[in-house]
């Protein structure tokens, strides 16, 4: 059975990928440069906000320089850089 | 008492001072964001909030539970973001801290906003007026505070 996880897209990553979220289907070892490149091939147009934007996944932030993968069910989103407040 | 709100709705200072009033505060301090009409040289019509809203309940309070291991005086601690627009004027985060004594409460909330617009995963989009000569609208622009590294 396939498995999946999702991408939520924000402020200048939905206006970029046009929607605000995406079903990716699951395999191993998709890291954070397996994961932009997952993202690149389906919207091109993500290219210069994924360069400034941090991932969170299940709502934590992950760091760029460490490995970690994507579980399956996982919620991923592109977090541009923030302007709260 | 943590107060941690993320609403649509018009915020009130007021209202947000009095949910975390106590008899053993000595002082309530407050933040209230606004609103303002100009950016650089452009004139600003409304701001527009985004937020991913269950993260940044739990960023907001993760920092309310980072700021009370900081200063031990304070009693309740209400943050409430605005989404959606907010027009010039209008206040788009309320951030009020009760403390015995005033020292720490005005620390924390000074701190609170600082914190609050580096890691909370909220995004404001300035919305211009009067771009082009036939009454256009001057464009849209997602702003970022300091980043994360």
């Amino acid at each position: 059975m396939t498995q999946h996880f999702k991408v939520l897209y924000f402020a200048s990553a939905k206006d970029a990928s046009k929607t605000d979220g995406d079903k990716f289907e699951w395999s191993d070892n998709i890291n954070a440069e397996a994961l932009t490149k997952l993202l690149l091939a389906r919207h091109p147009d993500l290219a210069p906000i994924l360069k400034v934007s941090m991932f969170a996944v299940n709502m934590e932030y992950m760091d760029q320089d460490h490995s970690w993968t994507v579980q399956p069910g996982d919620e991923v989103a592109i977090i541009p850089p923030v302007s709260g407040g | 008492m943590d107060i941690v709100k993320i609403t649509g709705d018009i915020i009130s200072l007021d209202e947000i001072a009095k949910s975390v009033a106590d008899p053993k505060a000595g002082a309530i301090s407050t933040f209230s964001g606004t609103t303002r009409d100009n950016f650089e040289d452009k004139e600003v019509k409304t701001l527009a909030y985004e937020a991913y809203i269950p993260m940044a309940e739990k960023s907001i309070q993760s920092l309310i539970t980072a700021a009370r291991q900081k200063w031990d005086d304070l009693i309740h601690v209400a943050i409430v973001h605005k989404i959606g627009d907010c027009p010039v004027g209008e206040t788009s985060v309320v951030i009020a801290v009760s403390s015995g004594h005033r020292v720490q409460g005005l620390e924390a909330v000074h701190w609170l906003i600082d914190e609050l617009k580096v890691q909370v995963p909220i995004w404001k989009k300035e919305v211009y007026t009067n771009g082009g000569p036939d009454g256009t609208d001057g464009g849209e622009v997602w702003k970022a505070n300091n980043t994360l590294p």
